[in-house]
């Protein structure tokens, strides 16, 4: 588990960056999703093809916090990523630029539990399949009186 | 979007098909034709036959403009049940509708094929050839919606072209500068678009515009129809004389067209100056406090995405760039429904940096 690294599922997620913030779309569920502080990291270090290893290893240079702890709230926020299908196993190698785990900042940043907020209000416009009644012509319709 | 390589020739094919039914159509019905001014861009619509007529037009009629040598965009509409010419059988299978009306394999980021199963109405869109098709089987199945907002298919994918994004979003200004009010339906968009009619803010748009999205974003009316409750009508009364159907099979809301009851009232574009996410607060006073980005984002992209098929990662990409180029705001709605168009005056009024 700690070689296996991933990357984000597109392209039927896509994401946009807000300073230290991510908007996740996940165009095949019409859920939308917001990562902020910790959680947005976690996702910026997963989008760089670095294994689990790696990633935590960058999270306790960053962050004040006890590894053991990083180590949990990571598995946990991969589990529900990997659930919402906003990252898939990657089969290519790791990123070889990564194997440094990078400097650390002179002043380690606060740590708080990653969240992901989900949004699901959408998914039933997005999700809406039509009743598909096809007449002679060949052309579906969904209300009795167009039929 | 990626179309299937094997539908290539068919989509040209489809496309080549449904132009030869037009044809036919305005062979048999005569035809008429409307030009609309949409930002800079005509708008041609050629009509073959009458009974499509005012489904499609009563909501853009603010936007009517004298004929013009050569038009933009170039849509072809007919109804079957009127003209007897019959669209020509699919090209694709029952698994190809995909959810939001769009084709599969028939969308090739050039061409655009929508089939709305609920009103039976196909939309055709080739964006090289500026040519867009319209065929309604019969005009009494189109939907409340339809008629508020014609042409969604057609429009996000033109106005895409000249950089310009359709919107599920309510919009109100003046002439040197208005506001685009998001949120999901419900969040108080058209209450607050609607209570701007009775001030001095005018009106561009209480569910749809199109936002052209540069330097200077600008908005552009495109429809002059608004829809509200009996519960938004008792808050805002002058609405009631305005009425003009009420959606009784649909939303059970009643429908206005603009246009025809306060003309004047109405603005076709002016420059965006502030993004307003309205939230009901159930006090007494109206008031703006800054908003993040991303909370914009996340009130405008799921709506607008949702509502429009072949809507991709791009639409995601200019909605964002947008929310990072204008200021941001909360308008929190109190329960004084006057104040609202007068905090939203007072705000457009000054220099605006939300953070």
């Amino acid at each position: 588990m700690n070689a296996q690294h991933y990357r984000a599922n597109r392209p039927d997620v896509i994401d946009e960056q807000f300073d230290d913030e991510y908007v996740l779309v996940n165009l095949r569920t019409g859920t939308y999703y917001g990562l902020s502080h910790t959680a947005a990291e976690m996702w910026d270090l997963l989008n760089q093809s670095l294994s689990r290893a790696q990633i935590l290893e960058r999270m306790q240079l960053l962050y004040d916090a006890n590894p053991a702890r990083i180590a949990a709230d990571f598995d946990d926020m991969l589990t529900e990523l990997l659930q919402e299908q906003l990252v898939v196993p990657e089969t290519g190698g790791s990123n070889p630029a990564s194997d440094l785990p990078g400097a650390a900042p002179s002043v380690r940043r606060e740590y708080l539990v990653p969240h992901i907020e989900k949004y699901t209000d959408m998914q039933a416009l997005l999700l809406l399949d039509p009743i598909h009644q096809v007449d002679a012509s060949g052309w579906p319709a969904t209300r009795a009186d167009a039929r | 979007m990626r179309a299937d390589p094997i539908a290539a020739d068919e989509i040209r094919t489809f496309f080549s098909d449904v132009a030869a039914a037009f044809a036919c159509a305005a062979e048999r019905a005569g035809t008429r034709t409307i030009d609309y001014l949409v930002g800079s861009r005509i708008m041609r619509l050629e009509f073959a036959g009458d009974a499509l007529r005012e489904a499609f037009t009563r909501a853009i009629a603010h936007l009517e403009t004298p004929a013009r040598p050569a038009a933009d965009l170039h849509v072809h509409l007919w109804e079957i049940a009127e003209t007897g010419v019959m669209l020509p059988r699919p090209r694709w299978d029952l698994d190809a509708y995909l959810r939001r009306g769009e084709i599969q394999g028939f969308n090739d980021g050039t061409r655009f094929t929508l089939y709305h199963p609920d009103s039976r109405t196909l939309f055709l869109y080739d964006a090289a050839r500026g040519h867009a098709y319209v065929c309604v089987f019969g005009e009494q199945a189109l939907p409340a919606y339809e008629r508020a907002s014609p042409l969604r298919p057609i429009l996000f994918p033109w106005l895409a072209t000249f950089n310009a994004q359709y919107v599920h979003a309510a919009a109100v200004g003046l002439p040197a500068g208005g506001a685009l009010l998001v949120g999901k339906s419900g969040a108080g968009k058209s209450t607050t678009s609607l209570a701007c009619l009775d001030s001095e803010l005018l009106f561009a748009g209480d569910d749809y515009c199109a936002i052209r999205i540069d330097d200077n974003p600008r908005i552009y009316s495109l429809y002059s129809s608004g829809k509200a409750s009996d519960e938004t009508i008792a808050r805002l009364p002058f609405l009631e004389s305005h009425i003009r159907f009420w959606d009784k099979g649909g939303s059970g809301k009643a429908i206005f067209f603009f246009n025809e009851t306060l003309p004047s009232k109405l603005i076709r574009e002016f420059p965006l100056r502030a993004i307003l996410i309205p939230r009901v607060t159930g006090e007494r006073a109206c008031r703006v406090t800054p908003a993040l980005p991303r909370t914009a984002l996340l009130a405008l992209a799921p709506s607008t995405m949702s509502q429009l098929a072949t809507a991709d990662g791009q639409v995601l990409k200019r909605l964002a760039e947008l929310v990072r180029r204008v200021p941001c705001w909360n308008l929190e709605l109190g329960v004084e429904i006057k104040q609202i168009p007068t905090t939203i005056a007072r705000l457009l009024e000054q220099p605006l940096h939300a953070s």
